[in-house]
């Protein structure tokens, strides 16, 4: 199912060169298309271009990427047009389509793009059981523990993350099952389809889709209750105030963040001051694009250091 | 005698009849654009209120309309979903010329149906409102005057069909 969802947006020529291929579409990572440039595919980590039917470099056109777009959008472009001004657009199944071009500014800010040349699909990968391993040390007597899971770009924060909030939901040896509230901002996390999520999120789990971090967090403390808050990707100071008002309000946070360590993290000035407060009670440290997902530290709210795992596969 | 009078009965008949469809598909060219009408304010609500994209909007519009409008975006729809490579335009022209070719529209009116879809599908969300506000503009116009010149044509066609089956009758006499 996942790979019918993001080949339907590939165009035709594309489409075919990748079936070629003959790749097992749960590796394919990133697929890159740029104007006039050749077709490169990211599999198992490892750069690998492609080549047409006369064995020589895929050149992907402007027309193709015209033709992306238009299949991205779902001929819509407007409808997209909060999500062009952050450069990317989520596709049905949770995939994320990155683009560039020249951008439109308006009053000093990104209003749109266009003569969009590049596009980069970069595939969600649903693991389930992947947060297995973390489980025992984000709980305690059976209680969740806030938790932030930290890594650069590429590594399966959003994968960690998606199967943290289906194990929670559902429960599991370590934790009985609750309430869990998604704030799906990039609609990455559930990879919902006209509001319904395409991966499995748990049977007590309530997603509020395309809707802002900080916005999104108020309205479900309000509306649903949640006993436990997730979001993706938390950077400003509105989704840090919305976190300490969640967390006042009774509600266990599981959130992710961009940083490479601790120390990464620390120098962010918002988060400095939220891990200076111990308001994380885990701090979740992802390593490198080698092996989506490995789980290099994880240390407690005072940065103790509470596992090392240097050789441990946590998902793929 | 008597035969020619039936005959000549049946012509007046014939020729009322035909005055009365002619009356008819004047009324009917009226009653398609008013539909149409309808059809694109619900399709710029969905854009601005719900920020449908078009598939949804259409999928959600037809399922309520009525034949051969229902067809029309049904069509739309599983065109979009096919992803052959057309751009959307062309998809949009040929779906209106496959589906609405007999829906009764006058044919002016279904030429800048079917150039509408060339402005569908880009730019923002504000420019699209505004592009069908314009199109409905259009629309309402070209219905006033239909409107205007509607009741004067309906008696026409009715009084002509009669009109011509008497004129014939008495040239067959």
């Amino acid at each position: 199912m996942q790979n019918d969802r993001f080949m339907n947006v590939l165009p035709r020529g594309i489409r075919a060169a990748v079936v070629r291929e003959r790749i097992q579409y749960s590796r394919l990572q990133e697929l890159r298309l740029r104007a006039k440039r050749p077709l490169i595919l990211i599999y198992e980590g490892k750069e690998r271009i492609i080549r047409n039917e006369r064995d020589e470099p895929y050149v992907v056109t402007k027309e193709e990427v015209r033709e992306m777009l238009e299949y991205v959008s779902n001929y819509s472009l407007y409808a997209y047009e909060q999500e062009m001004k952050q450069g990317f657009i989520t596709i049905e199944g949770g995939h994320r389509v990155g683009m560039t071009g020249q951008a439109i500014i308006e009053n000093g800010k990104v209003k749109n793009l266009k003569f969009i040349s590049s596009i980069n699909l970069r595939m969600s990968h649903e693991v389930l059981g992947c947060a297995d391993l973390i489980f025992p040390y984000i709980t305690h007597r059976g209680k969740l523990c806030h938790t932030l899971i930290i890594s650069p770009p590429g590594c399966g924060k959003t994968t960690l993350l998606r199967d943290l909030v289906r194990q929670i939901s559902d429960g599991n040896e370590w934790i009985r099952g609750m309430a869990v509230g998604v704030v799906d901002e990039r609609s990455e996390i559930g990879g919902c389809y006209m509001g319904i999520p395409q991966n499995q999120l748990g049977i007590r789990t309530d997603v509020l889709d395309g809707c802002p971090k900080a916005e999104g967090m108020g309205m479900l403390i309000r509306s649903m209750s949640p006993e436990v808050l997730a979001v993706d990707e938390i950077g400003t100071a509105e989704d840090v105030h919305a976190i300490e008002h969640a967390m006042h309000c009774g509600c266990k946070m599981i959130a992710t963040a961009h940083a490479d360590s601790m120390e990464e993290l620390r120098k962010k000035p918002i988060f400095d001051r939220m891990v200076a407060q111990r308001q994380f009670e885990r701090y979740v440290v992802l390593k490198n694009r080698e092996q989506v997902g490995q789980v290099g530290s994880l240390f407690d709210s005072r940065g103790s250091l509470l596992y090392r795992g240097e050789a441990v596969e946590a998902c793929c | 005698m008597l035969l020619r009078a039936a005959g000549g009965i049946l012509v007046v008949m014939a020729t009322s009849v035909g005055g009365i469809l002619a009356a008819e598909r004047i009324r009917n060219q009226y009653e398609q654009l008013k539909y149409l009408q309808k059809l694109i304010c619900l399709l710029r609500s969905e854009i601005l209120y719900a920020r449908s994209y078009l598939g949804e909007a259409f999928g959600r519009i037809g399922s309520k309309a009525r034949s051969p409008y229902r067809e029309w975006m049904s069509e739309l729809c599983s065109r979009m979903e096919e992803r052959t490579g057309t751009a959307f335009s062309g998809i949009w022209e040929n779906s209106t010329g496959k589906c609405l070719k007999d829906a009764g529209l006058p044919g002016n009116e279904l030429a800048r149906l079917a150039d509408l879809g060339n402005q569908l599908g880009i730019a923002d969300a504000d420019m699209q409102v505004k592009l069908l506000d314009l199109y409905l503009d259009e629309l309402s116009k070209s219905m006033d005057e239909l409107r205007e010149g509607m009741r004067m044509k309906i008696r026409l066609c009715r009084c002509l069909g009669v009109m011509s089956g008497i004129f014939v009758m008495i040239l067959l006499y």
